[in-house]
């Protein structure tokens, strides 16, 4: 299911989806000032799920 | 992030970003983008995820706010060079509604559905009082092949059957009630 260098990387939604469930840490690197940080996350920043 | 049994990550076509204005951080005399900042880039379907599973969906975003998703070195601003010459289309639901086509949007754009998608700028939705809207920002106005293929896909993409209207910023700028150029 690999593509080629010169093939427009396409993704369906369907495909897309099924992805969805896999990835629930935020990326690494991110960061966010507290002052925007509560209106904008579902979850609270600082806390390690580990 | 985690990556499940070593797979392998699902590069995109552009890296985008994530952008958001936050009305509570504005006071009435603050110039409009005054409180716009970028919150995180993506390249990967992967970090696409990861993101959009940790923030607000637009129903549980504040009144006010503005979420965008736009590409790389892309402004969501009228004057940035690239957007300068654009336009919108836009869809409107009623508030609590826009999550599912909100998230169908970013699929369609970062998933490069889009027959001109070197056209699009990136995407917007702004959480007012009333209604939900959903902005689509393209490159050229003036190109109406485009930009009619990509409002009848966009429309396609999430089942959406109402009209839309096309509004080149251009006339955005000029007046307070830019007439519609395209509707599809």
């Amino acid at each position: 299911d690999g593509y080629e260098a010169t093939t427009q990387k396409k993704y369906s939604r369907d495909f897309l989806m099924t992805l969805s469930q896999q990835f629930t840490e935020l990326p690494v690197g991110f960061e966010i000032g507290s002052d925007i940080a509560d209106a904008l996350m579902s979850s609270p920043l600082g806390k390690s799920p580990c | 992030a985690a990556r499940r049994g070593g797979a392998q990550p699902h590069p995109l076509e552009n890296s985008w970003t994530f952008w958001f204005d936050n009305p509570s951080a504005k006071s009435k005399q603050a110039a409009w983008g005054s409180s716009l900042r970028p919150i995180h880039t993506f390249a990967t379907v992967e970090d696409f995820w990861s993101l959009y599973n940790n923030i607000h969906h637009p129903s549980k975003l504040i009144m006010g706010a503005d979420f965008h998703c736009f590409k790389y070195k892309i402004e969501p601003k009228w004057e940035d060079p690239i957007c300068s010459n654009g336009g919108k289309w836009t869809i409107s639901c009623v508030r609590g509604k826009a999550d599912q086509l909100w998230l169908y949007t970013l699929l369609a754009m970062i998933g490069e559905q889009f027959e001109y998608g070197d056209e699009i700028c990136g995407a917007v939705v702004s959480v007012r009082a009333k209604q939900e809207r959903i902005a689509l920002w393209t490159k050229n106005a003036a190109n109406e092949e485009a930009q009619i293929s990509i409002g009848r896909q966009w429309k396609e993409l999430l089942d959406y059957n109402d009209t839309i209207g096309f509004i080149f910023h251009e006339d955005a700028k000029k007046d307070k009630v830019p007439k519609n150029r395209y509707t599809v």
